[in-house]
This record gives C-alpha cells, structure tokens and sequence, in this order.
C-alpha cells in the first residue's frame, strides 16, 4: 500500500484553488486552470471525507461515485446533493485527459468553486476549518 | 476595370470583330458609367488600353509580424500574437471564450477600410467590441512584413475612451515615409476580393444563402463584378434610352390624334412625316418654321391664301401717273397736229448738205436750179436759220411721238389680265366674283390705243378694282389669321415633342448598339469566367480530395453557370458514384469542408498582395477524419503562404502533430479580468510533464499545494501518451476514424485508457499493473499507482520529484520513444 499522506482540509484546499485561480504569473501562467480543477476536485472531495467523519460514518473505501449516492441519503436537501455531483463530475472531468479538449476557463471553475464553498457552508459540518470557511 | 481583366477583354475584342460603334461601347462601358454616357454621347472615348503585358503582375506580399490588441472584445491588457512573418503554419488554440477569435476579428477590423459594416452586424458586436474590464484606451496593432521592405510597416488603429466603433484613427507608418492613412496600403479593393479572412460562420452560411449567391462571393475573387459592373452599365443605359423612346412614342400617340382632328394641311404633312417606323423629323421641323417656299412653296390652301393675301395689282397712284402721261402725251400731239415732220426733217437736211457745200466750195451758183450767184453770204445767213427752224419742228414732232408711244405702252403694261390665283379662291373660301368682274373690265382696256380713251378707261375702272383687291386681300389675311390661331396650339405641341423626338431617334440607333454590346459582354464573361475560374476550381477540387477522406460523396466538376438572374454555382456531386443534387446530401460537416476547399485557394492566387490568410474554427462540426484531412490541406495551403489558423479544441493540433507537418502552434487563455496569456503549445504529454516539473522545483506555490496537484499532472501526462498509442495503435490496425475516437472516449478513467493503449481493450484495466511490471519493471506500475491515488489525495512531498521523473520514463517508454 502507499504510505498515508498528509490530510488537508476541504476549506484549505478551497481556499488554495482560489488563490491559484486568480495567480496569473510565474509557473502557473500555463497550468493555472488544470491545477485550480484538480485543488477544486480534492477540496470537494475532503468535504465529503469530512461530513463522513463527523458522522462516525466509514465510507473510506468507497468510490466518489458511491459517495456522491450516499449523500442523497445523508442529507435532506435534495438541491445541494445534486449541486454537488455535478460539480463533482465537471471538476472530475477536467482532471482527466480528454482528447482534443483544452483546459477549462477562468469562468468555468470560478463558478464550480462557488459551487464548493456553497457546498462547505450548507453542510456546515462544525469542524472548525468548515466553521471558518463561512 | 483592373489591367489584367481589360487586356482579357480587349484580347477578345480583337478577335470578336464587333463593328465599331459596339466595340467602342464595351470599351466604354468596361471604363464605366460616365465613361458610357459619354460615349453614348457621342464623343469619342479615347480607350484605356493598357500597355502592360497580359500577365499578372505580382504585388509585393505582405506577411504578418504580430497582432497586439488591447481593450478590444476579449481582450483587456495588451495581449501580443507574435507571428512568425514567412509562409508556414500557426496554429493559435484556445477554448471559446479565451480570446482567440478577437484576435482575428481584431486584425479584420483593423485593416478594413470602412468600419461601419462592422457596426451593423449585430446589436451584440456593436455594443460588446470594448473590452468590459478594460475601459479607456483601445488599439489593435498588426505589424506587416512586405516582400522588398527591410523594415515592418506598422499599422494602428485606436479609439479614445467613450469612443464609438467608428470614431477610430489608424495610421499606417510604412518604412520611410510620413505617417499616412489606411489607403496608404491601397488593400481596399483587395480586401474584398482576396479577404484573407476566414470564419467558422462565414463557412457555414456559404450555403445556406444558395447558389446564385455563393456564385457572388466566389465572382469577387475572379474580379469579375466589374465585368458585371459593365454588363449593368450597358443594360441601364439601353433601358433608359428604351423609356425615352417609349415616352416619346407615348407622347406621339396622343399628338396624332391632335393631328388627325385638325383640317390644317400641316397637321396632314406633320401626320405624313410621322407615320411608319422612320419619323421625318426635318419635314415636321420644317413645317414648323413655316418655311412656304421650301416646303409648302405656293400650292396648297395656305399657299393660296397666301398668295391673294399678297395679290398683285395695279394702285390707284401708278394709275395716276400713266393717266397723267397719257393725257400730257396727247396734248403735246394736238398741238403739232397738221406739221409734217418728215417734210421738216428732210427740208432741215437738205440745206444742211447745201450749207456744207458752201462751205466746201465758197460762193456761187445755186448746183440745183442753177441760179446764178445764188450762194453768197446772204443766203447762207437765211439757210442757216431755215435749217435750224426745221430741225426744231422735226425734234418736237419725234419727241411727241415717243412719249405717247411710252404713255400708251405703260397703261398696257397695267391692264394686265387677273392673275391664276383668282380662279383657285373659291377653294379657300374667299369670293372673289367681284374682282373678276372688275378686273375683266379692266384688263379689256388693253384693246385701246387712243391716249384719251385709254386715260378715261384707267380712270374709270382703277377704281372698283382698288376696292376690290383691298378687300380680297384683306379677307384672305383674315383666313390666314384664323388658321394660324388654330395651328398654333397643335405647333407648340409639335415643337415641345420635338427634342424627345431626337432623343428617341438617336436613342434607338444606340439601344440597338448597346444591346450588341451587352450580348457580347455577358458571353465573354462566361468565357473569361470560366478561363479564370478553371485554376481555382482545379485546387479546390484538389482540397476536397485531401478533406473528404472517408466522406460518400464525390465533388467531380465546380462550375459557374447561367448568367444574369440565373447565375449560379453548379457543384457535380456524387454519393457513393451516384450523381445527385448538390447541398442536399451534404452534412455540415461535409459543407464546411467544401467552403474551405473553394476558398482557401483564393488565399493563394498570386495576384493577392496578401500572403497571409486568417482562418477562424474551421474545425467546428469536423469529425476526426476530416480533421487530418484539413491538417493535410493547410499544410499545403501553408507550402506558400502563412496561415493562421483559431481552432477551439486540441483536434487540429493533434492531427499536426500526429501526421509530423511541422507547424508552430500558440496557446491561449483567458484569465480572470480579461488577462490574455499566449505561449507556446507543446503536445500534451510534454506539456503536462513540463507543467509538473515546473511545479515541483517552485516555491511560490501556497502550502503543499504542489503536492495536491502533481500526481494530477502526471495522472495526465500518463492519460496523454495511453491516449496517442491507442490512437495510433487502433488507426494503424485499420479501424476508422470514427470508431477509433468513440472507443477513445469511452476510456474514461486512466486504467481504461491504459488497457485500451496496451491490450487494444479498454476493459482489461485490471491487466495493467501486471503487465507494466512485467514490461517495464516495478517502478513504472509504483508511478502508475501514485500518480492515480495522488491525484485524488496528493503525494508526500518527497516523492514528487521521482513520481514526475517516473512518469516522464514510463511515458517515453509507452510512446516507444
């Protein structure tokens, strides 16, 4: 197995992506997008990691896809779910290679990470790194 | 009409053999309008003949340096499109949205003449041209490299803030010389003809408009609008000459009936010279002037009203004068009645001759009677006297004698029957039974010889014949009168229709050469159409060879075709080797391609002082195939000129860089604020690698973020390469195109993809791992494994410099590089 790597907050993650989303120079001139979609990516991700965690829930091993099923269960908003998993499949999809496709714009994943911070507040899971990020 | 076309033309002219009057109409009419009119006419229109020879001469070509836009469209801050200025290929890609497309709309505007077009295009171009994150200043820069020119020519067009669309400034600073506006480039003309610009919806609606105008667009590049431009010139000047002929006719229509109402004889003469197809304008002109000597002369009514309007008589003073001489005559005859003047005139003689002989012989005796001494002094002194007294009465005798003989002669002279005229007045209602009677009376005095008799006839009947030629003449006159009131009006009618007369008589003359001229220029645009279309369609064809790839349908022949309203492009097009109707069958896809193929020559012609042409997503609705096809065709296209081509998507890069044509290609994004970034595009593996790399070795990244976002990078960089093997694995095993890219895409995750790269099978993904260690060696499947974990929970930090280098080997070795 691979050795455990450090965990970062779904909030710290957000907040990594926004920076990086309004970086214009230096190394990131010319990865700048794929890099905000994979930090977008992780960050709803953790949240989903985080909600499972405050609910003494263990979904570890499960696919993002299972998850994103179990969260129509978990939650009463059915809105916020389905807002989720969509974000989750655009940010998904430009994490991968797509032949022919080019790097998503600027407003593409400013509106998936609004999406994200939407999510991290509505779940308000009352971690404190999701008590900040409000 | 531009050199090249008018030397075709003139070519042509000579060989036509058309008389001259229509030859010099083309000529004029290819000069145009004014030129025609003045031809028309009739001056002589002195032929620009050019004396260049018919061959095309090249202008020097112009390359694109870099296009630098700020606050225009898409673009906030100065972005630069730096080019390189030579034939070639560059490819600029960016998503919609990036700023790519302002690019191109940029350097349309920029060197378009007339901004204006551009504001109507649509309310959205029109209010959305500033850039929303960058008021103030706006400028578009292009730098153009010209063939010959050792430095650039910069042209710049800026707008103020607040400033509408139209209210721009360009200056075009050329190499040595003063700053100068845009027709400095003189493209005007060009720009239209040549566009070197090309858009996805410009290929769209090529189509969609139909074939007469496609046969429009296309014409422009021939140059031949201004063959039409001279068809329509003649056309309109023969229509115009045809509406005068026609109000002329009209007006003549209800003139005649005018005439035909009318008893006057020149309504009859005018009627005469106007019926049948050739009016006699001179003979109308003529009686109009009232000419009664060269037209009318003394016959007719009006000739004789005329004429006893003018009667000639004898008046009561010449009478009186003759009576006088008569009388004086007849005197001076009594008085010398019963002197014989004869006997006084031989008598006066006769001592003449004696008076002579005394003075030649002197004194002596009478030769005659013999008396003697009877000639002396004495006798001579009474013979003188006697001779004198007898020359006297013989002279007075002789002078009598004369002037009653010059008196009698003159009253003869005067009693003079009535003149012919008098018996033609009863025609023209004039009764002149009276006249008759007088002058019969009259004129029986010629019989007289009597000095007296003859005085006392002219006395007594001068008198009723004075009355009676007065009041003839005067009721003649009145006649006259009458007729001239009712004549007069039909005149003026006459004399106003005249001048539109000469129109429409000079006009038909000219419609019928104008419509010689017209018939023969619109079969030699046909002619000249087709010669100079030929080479265009022979590469248009040749590019939709290279574009159809895979497509059923087959495009045989591209023609012009019909004229007038009926022109039109005729496309044989065949499905699957069956003839068929053109569009119809077509997708768009197929359309597009088509409109490619039939414009992208012009871009090539060497007439065009462009050497650059700007195509804009051409490949919009393109499946795969037609992609590489269209790689293949800008590549050629870019053998000799310097494209550019706007794509949206990786496809067209891809199919470059796959098929090895060498090409330069520039990446676009859009950052927030409408920051616009170029860089140079490496394929997607390389890029991928470098991007991560990058990442790893900076430090001005916030936290451990490289961490969380390099096994992405490389989870890409791994996708990329599994991508392009299957690619080239699965086309080269013979698959088509279409599979090919649906089973790519079905490959969503990166084991799929891994499987499909190296088993063929995109569901073997469980293989993978076994067969990377097998193949490779342990680490590739640990890189594998790492970069598809990390890119969900990132990485140690310490492991990110191996996992890209990891990465880079197993892509290289997966390439098979």
């Amino acid at each position: 197995m691979t050795p455990p790597v450090a965990t970062v907050s779904s909030a710290d993650l957000l907040t990594w992506a926004e920076e990086v989303l309004h970086a214009r120079t230096g190394v990131l001139a010319g990865c700048w997008a794929r890099a905000v979609a994979i930090l977008g990516r992780q960050a709803l991700e953790a949240l989903l990691r985080e909600l499972w965690a405050a609910r003494n829930l263990s979904l570890d091993g499960c696919s993002t896809r299972a998850q994103l099923l179990c969260l129509r269960a978990y939650i009463d908003d059915p809105d916020l779910a389905a807002d989720i998993d969509h974000t989750w499949s655009a940010l998904s999809n430009a994490c991968h290679h797509h032949p022919y496709e080019l790097a998503p714009t600027s407003q593409e994943l400013a509106r998936w990470l609004k999406a994200v911070r939407r999510a991290q507040r509505q779940l308000a899971i009352g971690s404190p790194a999701g008590a900040k990020a409000d | 009409m531009d050199d090249v076309l008018l030397r075709i033309v003139l070519d042509r002219l000579d060989e036509a053999g058309l008389p001259d009057g229509v030859e010099s109409l083309v000529l004029a009419a290819c000069d145009g309008v004014e030129q025609l009119t003045a031809a028309l006419g009739g001056e002589v229109v002195g032929p620009t003949v050019i004396e260049t020879a018919g061959r095309v001469v090249e202008p020097a070509g112009a390359y694109l340096g870099s296009v630098r836009v700020e606050g225009f469209r898409g673009i906030g801050p100065e972005a630069v499109l730096g080019l390189a200025s030579g034939p070639g290929l560059t490819l600029v890609i960016g998503r919609n949205g990036s700023g790519k497309s302002s690019f191109a709309e940029a350097l349309e505007l920029l060197l378009t003449q007339d901004s204006r077009r551009w504001s109507t295009r649509s309310a959205v171009w029109k209010d959305g041209w500033r850039n929303v994150h960058h008021p103030g200043h706006t400028h578009i820069q292009a730098e153009l490299v010209v063939d010959g020119q050792a430095s650039v020519t910069k042209v710049t067009r800026s707008w103020e803030a607040e400033a509408g669309l139209e209210d721009s400034t360009v200056t075009v600073q050329q190499p040595g010389a003063p700053r100068a506006d845009l027709a400095a480039l003189g493209w005007e003309r060009a720009l239209v003809r040549y566009r070197p610009f090309l858009s996805y919806n410009e290929l769209g609606s090529m189509f969609d408009e139909g074939p007469t105008k496609l046969y429009d667009v296309l014409a422009l590049v021939l140059g031949l609008e201004e063959l039409a431009q001279a068809e329509k010139a003649l056309k309109e000047a023969r229509l115009e000459r045809k509406r005068l002929a026609d109000t002329s006719t009209t007006a003549l229509d209800g003139l005649r009936a005018a005439l035909e109402a009318s008893d006057d004889e020149r309504a009859r003469r005018c009627l005469a010279a106007l019926n049948g197809r050739r009016w006699d304008l001179g003979a109308v002109r003529a009686v109009l002037v009232g000419d009664p000597v060269g037209v009318l002369g003394d016959a007719g009514s009006l000739g004789t009203l005329r004429q006893l309007a003018n009667l000639p008589g004898p008046s009561q003073a010449v009478v009186s004068e003759i009576t006088g001489q008569l009388r004086d005559a007849a005197g001076r005859l009594a008085a010398l009645h019963g002197t014989d003047a004869d006997h006084a005139h031989r008598v006066a003689r006769l001592l003449g001759d004696a008076l002579a002989f005394h003075e030649a012989h002197g004194d002596g005796d009478c030769p005659v009677c013999g008396r003697a001494a009877a000639l002396d002094a004495t006798w001579r002194a009474e013979a003188t006297a006697q001779r004198d007294r007898f020359s006297q009465i013989a002279a007075d005798v002789e002078e009598a004698i004369a002037a009653a003989g010059h008196a009698r002669r003159a009253a003869h002279a005067l009693l003079l029957p009535a003149p012919a005229v008098l018996a033609e007045a009863d025609t023209v209602g004039v009764d002149t039974s009276g006249l008759a009677a007088a002058w019969s009376t009259w004129a029986r005095g010629s019989n007289l010889d009597n000095l007296t008799e003859l005085a006392d006839h002219l006395e007594v009947a001068i008198e009723p014949l004075t009355v009676w030629l007065s009041e003839i003449r005067d009721a003649a006159a009145r006649e006259l009168t009458r007729r001239e009131h009712r004549w007069r009006p039909l005149a003026e009618r006459l004399a106003a229709w005249l001048p539109s007369a000469d129109e429409a008589v000079a006009a038909a003359t000219a419609i019928k050469q104008l419509q010689a001229a017209q018939k023969w220029l619109a079969e030699a645009a046909t002619g000249i159409r087709n010669d100079r279309f030929a080479p265009i369609a022979e590469e248009a064809l040749e590019n939709w060879r290279l574009l159809r790839h895979d497509s059923n349908v087959n495009v045989a022949a591209v023609a012009f075709e019909g004229a007038g309203n009926r022109r039109h492009v005729q496309l044989d097009v065949s499905v699957d080797g069956v003839g068929s109707a053109a569009f119809g069958v077509m997708s768009q896809g197929e359309l597009h391609a088509l409109a490619l193929s039939l414009f992208l020559p012009r871009a090539t012609l060497p007439e065009s002082p462009f050497r650059f042409v700007v195509i804009d997503d051409p490949v919009q609705s393109m499946d795969p195939a037609r992609v590489e096809g269209l790689a293949r065709v800008l590549h050629r296209t870019a053998r000799e000129r310097q494209v550019i081509v706007f794509t949206h998507d990786d496809r067209l890069p891809e199919a470059i860089r796959r098929l090895g044509i060498d090409a330069r290609i520039l990446e676009v994004s859009r950052q927030p604020e409408s920051v616009v970034h170029l860089r140079a595009a490496l394929d997607p593996v390389a890029r991928y690698l470098e991007d991560a790399q990058a990442l790893v070795s900076t430090d001005e990244l916030p936290g451990p973020v490289a961490a969380r976002v390099v096994p992405a990078f490389c989870r890409f960089a791994l996708e990329g390469a599994f991508t392009e093997v299957a690619r080239q694995r699965l086309l080269a095993g013979g698959a088509r195109h279409v599979q090919v890219e649906e089973r790519i895409l079905a490959a969503k995750t990166l084991m799929q993809k891994a499987a499909l790269a190296l088993f063929e099978d995109a569901d073997r993904g469980g293989d993978v791992v076994g067969h990377l260690n097998r193949q490779f060696g342990s680490w590739s499947a640990t890189a594998l494994q790492r970069a598809r974990r990390g890119a969900h929970e990132g990485a140690e930090q310490r492991h990110l410099r191996n996992l890209v280098e990891d990465t880079r080997r197993l892509t290289q070795k997966v390439l098979g590089r």
